[in-house]
């Protein structure tokens, strides 16, 4: 079976990755690959490692992480007892670095503003070392319950869930956070291979919606963030309106907000557009990162780190 | 959200001691009774910024639920008790703990009490009734249960 992309997405990915087309396409054919952290608020890193030797599992470091690892073989993680303990969890490397870059420190505090099912949270807390807060929110119920779930069994005891609209919640508590995660509800398009779906029916407007519902949130988690903290914003898709036109609407109402270089080691990627369609975008916006499934051998994200000048 | 007293604290570990033998360590943390009789643990810092938050869904983690007959403690609840002389602790095999956390009966043969606490190693596997038959019924959550393989 071949993967189907929509028309709109075959001619904007043309005109997009005109070069990397067929590169890309290849990777939705592929699975992702196996990958985990240890939860070291539970286990250390070295103990988990050896239970799970013991069980025949074998661990290799992904390069571009300091917490990730590959699994060999492939699927037998998570239905090991070890798991279900919440000594380990399954997430995809690239959401693993996502956190490394927000540079987390213990006794901080941190919003997750989009936190739903909480692999970044838990990822927060574990770097908080059980001093701090981790907030985690989430707009919908359904989605709550598979983050409540995952922060019992990884056992955050500094932390805890709202359920919220996400736009509002920063202007309710401005200039409380060290660190704010906005990992957007966007198209998809980087984690195409775990459901073809989303290259089936994606469309320029579904990407425009999001756009809109991005912007809002980004501004919002700007909001929340103390003067001299930063912000990580993250989507999983690759399109211009979810990305760069995002931040550019930032810095366009906060034009003191920096940008931060994003200096990933031991993985390829590509720098923020400079224009897109006759498009301008602020010279800042070339510092975040566009990450493609064929570069990480897994999902496919962009990237920025904001400052808040303090 | 309730936060517990002096006096419910003293209950609650003298349950939990009387249930299991183990004293719950409640030290550095807020005990929280929150719905259907769930008690959780957090930080000080952490009730104090959910008190200016609304929405708030949960918060910490979920340590014990008190029933009728007895009180449940889950597998991080485990994590913040000091095992006493005695407590009343099963420590099962691999293949047990792996039925264990499927959610399965596990023989453990004839023990003094009817909740204990189950050990695979050093790790602990949460809390089980037991049967007079010493047959172990694991208080897993159907969350977190190993799924059973499909043949």
């Amino acid at each position: 079976m071949n993967v189907n992309l929509s028309e709109e997405l075959k001619s904007f990915l043309f005109e997009f990755v005109p070069d990397r087309f067929e590169q890309l396409v290849e990777s939705y054919e592929k699975p992702f690959p196996e990958t985990f952290r240890v939860n070291t608020l539970k286990i250390s890193q070295a103990e988990c490692l050896e239970l799970l030797a013991e069980d025949g599992i074998e661990a290799t470091p992904i390069p571009y992480t300091e917490d990730g690892f590959y699994v060999k073989p492939p699927g037998t993680v998570s239905t090991t007892l070890w798991h279900m303990l919440g000594y380990v969890y399954v997430q995809g490397p690239v959401s693993i670095l996502i956190t490394e870059l927000l540079d987390v420190k213990p006794g901080m505090k941190v919003l997750d503003l989009c936190a739903a099912p909480g692999s970044k949270t838990t990822h927060i807390a574990a770097k908080l070392q059980r001093r701090g807060v981790v907030v985690a929110n989430d707009v919908s119920r359904t989605r709550i319950k598979a983050l409540a779930s995952n922060m019992q069994r990884c056992g955050v005891v500094n932390g805890f869930i709202t359920l919220s609209d996400g736009r509002c919640l920063g202007y309710r508590h401005r200039r409380l956070f060290d660190r704010v995660l906005v990992d957007a509800p966007c198209t998809s398009l980087g984690i195409g291979s775990k459901d073809w779906s989303v290259l089936k029916y994606w469309t320029v407007r579904s990407s425009q919606r999001l756009g809109r519902l991005q912007r809002s949130l980004l501004l919002s988690g700007y909001q929340a963030l103390k003067p001299g903290g930063s912000l990580i914003y993250s989507t999983c898709t690759f399109h211009p309106f979810e990305n760069e036109y995002v931040v550019s609407a930032l810095l366009e109402k906060f034009p003191d907000a920096k940008l931060e270089p994003l200096n990933i080691q031991n993985l390829s990627y590509e720098k923020g557009l400079e224009s897109w369609q006759g498009v301008n975008f602020p010279s800042e916006v070339t510092k975040t990162v566009r990450i493609y499934p064929f570069h990480s051998g897994a999902e496919g994200f962009y990237i920025a780190k904001i400052i808040k000048p303090g | 959200m309730k936060k517990f007293d002096e006096n419910m604290l003293k209950t609650l570990k003298e349950q939990i001691r009387a249930a299991y033998g183990v004293e719950l360590e409640t030290q550095g943390h807020v005990v929280l009774q929150t719905g259907e009789n769930k008690i959780r643990f957090t930080t000080e810092e952490t009730y104090e910024l959910a008190l200016n938050f609304r929405g708030v869904a949960n918060i910490g983690v979920y340590v014990a639920k008190s029933r009728k007959k007895f009180t449940l403690i889950t597998i991080e609840g485990c994590m913040f008790t000091k095992l006493l002389a005695g407590a009343n602790l099963v420590h099962v095999s691999k293949e047990q703990a792996l039925s264990w956390m499927k959610g399965d009966p596990v023989e453990v043969g004839p023990v003094s009490a009817k909740t204990v606490i189950g050990m695979y190693g050093k790790h602990f596997l949460g809390s089980a009734v037991v049967d007079v038959n010493g047959t172990a019924y694991p208080q897993i959550p159907k969350w977190r249960r190993i799924p059973p393989t499909i043949s």
